[in-house]
Order: structure tokens, then C-alpha cells, then sequence
């Protein structure tokens, strides 16, 4: 057998000096060439991506799906929370309790007073939002937990203090027999970061909110430090300190807290409009703002499912609920100024938009 | 050789791509996050007749032939709602906890006079403002050295409201005797006051006065137009709580306000309408209102120095930062669209919605 030297020893043919490969298996390697650059593109995009989100990642992990419990109140504890268990299906109505506490460093951590409780109804087929300011100052039997009461009739906005999440929700669906569904917490220094992000809240001021004792214990270091607030009525944007005064003075309204709960509704309704402006390169910036400053048991894929039905949902298609009097009068109790319910008013109003629990 | 450095490059274009997309991802972030110019950076802002004052960010704009520029006053504190006086302007400078009124050369920025003095002079003068009070809105009665404003004079303890009060200009100091021709307006108490005082020729004056009203089983603190002939006068209220008007300017010829008014029935208003009516009976009535502009967050329409068409400040659409907006014909029964004078693609401007321009005459 005489030696062909165009011949290699793995039999292929060499021209011009140069190997020549047989054609099936250079086309393979080729393919093979494409899906591993391929591959490592998207390696390297997916670990930029990430990197992107990671902020978003950590509190999604860290603040998204939580069960409802007792930890944060006095005396933590671990209770089952009914409202994991019992979520509607997709497309039902459903109820979140809202839930904003004054977290500065008045109150031992976790141990707070909510300063905001806004039972929401949101019905995805209709579009159609309800939503209900339960005052701070109303005077209600307390729970810790379902059916489980702490045997003290106090200010509802104690329950998150006595029984956190948990007894803020224990103590709405007990005392207004509504079921919740869902909860989302929200500490002071997580709505100003969550409002400047989202490029402030533009609001129509109804009327002057001047106020000579409004706390200024945002960064201060001193809790119990006053500030005096002069916010102008009209139109305007807020940022997220101004518009934090005004969801929280209340010392200048002759509605005291009643007032306050609307300007509350009209932020959140303000928010409401900005969030349709956001995509979702904002997540990471928004979630780094409200690290540790919020909680919630929904999970990530129904917050986002969340944001198509908030682009269709209009002003019309919002309804207000504060109970003024007849539903609820000012009184003092001991040295106390709280809000008395009338319940034979209060349960069948508040049932033709939340439906009974039970 | 050239199969490593192919590997390398690739490589190397891997890590770039996921580096770039990561950049990508930073920039590409929201609407929300316009970033904001100072109005002296436009270079495409539709011209408008006369000269005019606006505040941005604490800085107040002077803006002729499309042009805005800075008017250079001290940098201690934020600066608002001017108004005129002769060729000089009366501004209001906010600090933290109290604002004062001064007198300012809109030229060179030199103030010419401190009208209130709410950190002096010492030993403190109890006929002068003192200590945490606010001011706004200055205005002075046409043909008068006579300033009127807002303050929350007197006060107590909780109960904050502002009231309007009349006094010289070189000696601003609204006392409280019993007696007092000084004051216009008595508040309502814990509604926040009475605002935007707005003098007429004739020597009366409109204003913003807040009350308590029950809207549909819930209590609304609404706006009503106020209209005095003098100080003490009984008020002459111009419009119903359940319209909701506020903010009104009227024409410099006397004939037309153009105000802000809700007309919501809902508890929670969002937007308002920009709304003129003819200003009758010397200002004790108003003609048949006239919606300019439906549904839009605007603030403090105000007149132009012919009486002819109105500017206002309001966000490109439902929410955003604050532009300028021109009404070319506001009287015309199909009112045409407003023009938006502060459109720029790339860049916004956002002005102080609470600081009402000045329009005048060049």
C-alpha cells in the first residue's frame, strides 16, 4: 500500500496542505459552534439581567408571600394564618387590608401602631375598586388571631401592636366580618422612598393642611421632635416627605383623623396613576426603596398580574368609603379621643361593598 | 492561533454583552424618572406675549419672546408667588418652618425691603410677625401701597388657619385687637383658611374660603369664591360648595375670573376643570361659568396682560411634572385645544404648582 499524502491517518483529504473535513461533520461542529455562543450570550445577558434584578429578587424574597402572624406584635408569636389558605381563584373579587405603621424609633421594632388601614375590594371582571379607611381612633374589641379576642375593647390601629399582622387582620374580619385575602404592610420610611421613586404623587390638595406639631421623626434623632407643615391646596406634585405630611397631619383638619383617611385614599389613587407610567426595568429601584419596609402574603406572579387590571381602572371606577357620623361619633374615653361605632350602621353599609364573611 | 483569538474575541463579546444589557437595563428605567431641567435650558419654549414670572425648584424664571432666565435672588431659602408692585416684584421666601415677604428688583435679584419679619428683628416687636408664621400669596390693591395676604395670624395651639389681613407694605403687622380694620377674612376653624387673596381694582377682593360641607353623606372641606367690597365687609359667596372653586384670577380689564373648580360629587376629588365667568356687578357676582379645560390636574390659570387668553400649569398629561399651558382664545364657545408652551422631548421642565405666575405687559 503505497502512501497517499493527501490522505491523514483519520482518512481525510488534505488540499492544498490544508485538511479538508468531511462535510456532515463540519457542518455539526458548526451548529455545535452557534448554540454554544449562543448559549454563553445568553449565559452572560441572563447573569447581566440578574444582576439587574437581584435588588428586586432579595425583597421579592424577603417581603413577597409571607403568611400573616403575630411576629411584630407584643408578646410574637407564631399563629397559622387563615389567609394563605383560603385565596380566591383567579378572576374572583378579593380584599387587601393596606397597612401603614409610623415605624421610627418611638417603638420597639416591629411592635407598631398602623397609622393607615384601608380595606381594598378589587373585582378584576368589572375593573371595579373599593376602597374602605377604617380610622385609627375607632374603638373596637381586639383579636390576636381568628375568633381568638385579647379581651380589650381599644384603638384599632393597637392590633398590629398586639398582634401584628396577623391581629390587625384578626380584628377586621372579626369586627366587620368581611374576610381578607391579602395584606400588604408598608413602614413610613418605605411609602416616602416607594412616592420618590415613582417620580412623587400628583394630588389635588382640597385645602391647606397647616399643621404646628406634625412629628418630625423622620431621620431625626429625636422621635418626638415637631415640625411645622404649611402644604398649599391646588393641584401639585408631592414628593415623598410632603406627601407623607400629607397623608399623616391631622392636628389642622376639623375632620381629625377622617380627614386624614381621605387624603390617604387620594395618595393611593395618585400612586395608582403614576404606576401605569413604570416598566419593569423600575422593579429593582422600587424594590431597593421599600427594602424592609414592606410585607405582604401576596406572591410576585399575582402583584404583577395586579398592574394590567390597575391600567384599566379609572377614577369612576373607584369607591371611597370613610365612616363620618352617623357611623361612627367622636368621644373620650378615659383620656382617649376615639371614634364609637355604630354597628347596626357600619355592618350593613360596609357589607353592600365587602360581602359577609360569614 | 487564529481559532484561540476568534474564541477570545467571542468570548470577550459575551462578557460586553452581558455588561451592556445590564447598562441597558439602568437606563432604559421609567417615564417617571423624566429628568427634570431647569426652564433656562429650553431653547424650544413657544413664545407668548409680555413677560412673565414663574418658580421653579425655590428659583424664579422670567420668561419673554420663548426665553426663560433666571432671576438672580439671594439662594437662602425658596422663592415663590410673585407679584407685581410697580417695577419691582413681592416675593415670598420659604424656609423650613415660616416664609416672609420681601420686595426684590426683578433686574439684578437685589431685595429692596423685607415687608415681614418672622426671625426679627430683636428684641422681637409684637406688632410684627413673628416667630413661625406663614405668609403667602401678596398681593398688592391696585393704585395702594396696601399689601394683603395669607397668614396663619393668629393661631392656637392646634388650630392653624389662614386668614387674610391688610396692612401698609412698609408696615405689614396684622394685629388681632377686637376691632381691627386690618383683617378681611375669618376663617372657618381646622379647614386650613382662606387663600389666594385676589384684589380688584375697585378696591374689593376675592378669595378662596374653605368649609366643611356634607357631600353625599360625607364631610368635604370645599372652596367657595369669596367676593368683599372692603375690610370688615360681610362675604358675598360667588360660587356653591358643591362646584368647589378655588384659585381665582380675574382679567386685568375686570370683565372675567378664570379659576379652578372641582365640581365633584366624589369624596375624593382628583382632577378640576379651568373654568372663567364674566365678573359682574363690580365684582359682587359672577355670569354664567364656562368651562375652559376638562378634567386635568391645573393650577393657577391666570390672565394675560391683554385679558385675551390664559396660561396655567398643569403635567402633560394625567400626572407628570408641571408645565406651562396656553389658551389662546379661553372665551370662544369650542374652545381649541391648549397649547403646551414647555414641550421639549428629551427634557422637562416643573414648575412650583403652588406659585401662581405673574403676566404682565412688556
Amino acid at each position: 500500500m503505497s502512501y497517499d499524502p493527501r490522505l491523514q491517518p483519520t482518512g481525510r483529504r488534505v488540499r492544498g496542505g490544508r485538511v479538508a473535513r468531511p462535510k456532515r461533520k463540519s457542518v455539526g461542529r458548526i451548529v455545535s459552534m452557534v448554540i454554544l455562543t449562543i448559549v454563553g450570550f445568553m449565559v452572560s445577558g441572563g447573569t447581566g439581567a440578574a444582576l439587574y434584578f437581584l435588588p428586586a429578587i432579595r425583597t421579592a424574597f424577603n417581603a413577597t408571600g409571607k403568611q400573616a402572624s403575630t411576629t411584630g406584635g407584643m408578646g410574637s408569636s407564631t399563629l397559622s394564618a387563615t389567609p394563605n389558605s383560603t385565596l380566591p381563584p383567579p378572576n374572583a373579587p378579593f380584599n387587601v387590608l393596606l397597612l401603614g405603621s409610623d415605624n421610627d424609633n418611638k417603638f420597639t421594632s416591629g411592635v407598631y401602631l398602623t397609622q393607615a388601614m384601608i380595606l381594598v375590594r378589587v373585582d378584576p371582571s368589572t375593573g371595579h375598586v373599593t376602597m374602605f379607611s377604617i380610622s385609627r381612633d375607632l374603638a373596637v374589641p381586639l383579636y390576636k388571631g381568628p375568633n381568638d379576642p385579647i379581651g380589650r375593647t381599644d384603638k384599632i390601629d393597637k392590633a398590629y401592636m398586639f398582634g401584628g399582622v396577623q391581629g390587625a387582620i384578626s380584628t377586621v374580619e372579626n369586627d366587620f366580618n368581611v374576610h381578607v385575602d391579602y395584606y400588604v404592610w408598608i413602614g413610613l420610611k418605605g411609602l416616602v422612598n416607594l412616592i420618590n421613586k415613582m417620580g412623587n404623587a400628583d394630588v389635588y390638595v382640597t385645602n391647606s393642611v397647616l399643621d404646628d406639631y406634625y412629628p418630625n421623626d423622620l431621620g431625626t434623632g429625636n422621635p418626638y421632635e415637631t415640625l411645622r407643615v404649611a402644604l398649599l391646596p391646588g393641584p401639585q406634585e408631592l414628593d415623598g416627605y410632603h406627601a407623607m405630611e400629607y397623608v399623616r397631619s391631622r392636628h389642622g383638619d376639623i375632620r381629625e383623623d377622617l380627614g386624614r383617611s381621605m387624603r390617604q385614599q387620594q395618595v393611593l389613587v395618585a400612586l395608582k396613576n403614576k404606576e401605569k407610567l413604570l416598566s419593569i426595568t423600575d422593579i429593582p429601584a422600587l424594590s431597593a426603596a421599600l427594602s424592609g419596609e414592606v410585607s405582604t402574603n401576596m406572591q410576585l406572579t399575582f402583584m404583577a398580574s395586579l398592574r394590567s387590571l390597575a391600567h384599566t381602572v379609572t377614577p369612576a371606577d373607584i369607591t371611597h368609603i370613610v365612616l363620618f357620623p352617623p357611623y361612627a361619633t367622636s368621644q373620650v374615653i378615659g383620656s382617649q379621643d376615639v371614634l364609637v361605632p355604630n354597628w347596626s350602621l357600619i355592618l350593613p353599609y360596609v357589607h353592600t361593598y365587602f360581602p359577609a364573611a360569614s | 492561533m487564529n481559532r484561540r483569538i476568534s474564541t477570545l474575541g467571542i468570548l470577550l463579546l459575551m462578557v460586553l454583552f452581558g455588561i451592556g444589557l445590564n447598562r441597558w437595563l439602568t437606563l432604559s428605567q421609567s417615564r417617571v424618572s423624566i429628568h427634570i431641567s431647569t426652564p433656562d435650558a429650553l431653547t424650544q419654549a413657544v413664545p407668548l406675549p409680555g413677560v412673565m414670572y414663574l418658580a421653579q425648584n425655590g428659583i424664579l424664571y422670567k420668561f419673554v419672546n420663548g426665553r426663560f432666565s433666571r432671576v438672580h435672588l439671594p439662594t437662602n431659602g425658596y422663592w415663590m408667588q410673585p407679584s407685581q408692585d410697580g417695577p419691582n416684584l413681592i416675593v415670598v421666601n420659604r424656609q423650613l418652618d415660616y416664609s416672609d415677604a420681601y420686595i426684590a428688583d426683578p433686574a439684578t435679584g437685589k431685595l429692596q425691603y423685607q415687608i415681614t419679619h418672622n426671625e426679627g428683628p430683636v428684641p422681637v416687636n409684637p406688632n410684627n410677625i413673628q416667630d413661625n408664621y406663614w405668609i403667602f400669596w401678596p398681593r398688592l390693591i391696585p393704585g395702594t401701597q396696601t399689601l394683603v395676604a395669607s397668614t396663619d395670624f393668629p393661631k392656637n395651639g392646634y388650630q392653624v388657619d389662614f386668614s387674610i389681613w391688610q396692612d401698609p407694605i412698609t408696615h405689614y403687622t396684622p394685629t388681632s385687637s377686637p376691632a381691627s380694620v386690618d383683617q378681611w377674612t375669618i376663617p372657618n376653624n381646622y379647614t386650613g383658611g382662606d387663600t389666594t387673596p385676589t384684589p380688584l381694582a375697585n378696591g374689593g377682593l376675592l378669595f378662596s374660603h374653605y368649609a366643611l360641607n356634607d357631600i353625599n353623606g360625607n364631610e368635604e372641606i370645599l372652596s367657595v369664591i369669596g367676593y368683599q367690597p372692603n375690610a370688615p365687609a360681610t362675604t358675598t359667596y360667588l360660587t356653591t360648595p358643591s362646584q368647589d372653586c378655588s384659585q381665582p384670577n380675574v382679567s386685568p380689564d375686570q370683565t372675567q375670573v378664570v379659576m379652578i373648580c372641582t365640581d365633584s360629587s366624589s369624596n375624593t376629588a382628583e382632577l378640576v376643570n379651568v373654568v372663567t365667568a364674566p365678573l359682574l356687578q363690580g365684582g359682587a357676582a359672577l355670569g354664567p361659568m364656562h368651562t375652559v379645560v376638562s378634567q386635568c390636574l391645573c393650577a393657577y390659570p391666570t390672565w394675560s396682560p391683554d385679558s385675551r387668553s390664559i396660561v396655567y400649569l398643569a403635567p402633560n398629561g394625567k400626572t407628570g411634572p408641571f408645565q406651562l399651558w396656553w389658551v389662546k382664545k379661553p372665551l370662544a364657545i369650542h374652545v381649541a385645544p391648549p397649547i403646551l408652551v414647555t414641550d421639549q422631548s428629551s427634557v422637562s421642565v416643573n414648575f412650583d404648582a403652588t406659585s401662581p405666575p405673574l403676566w404682565l405687559p412688556s
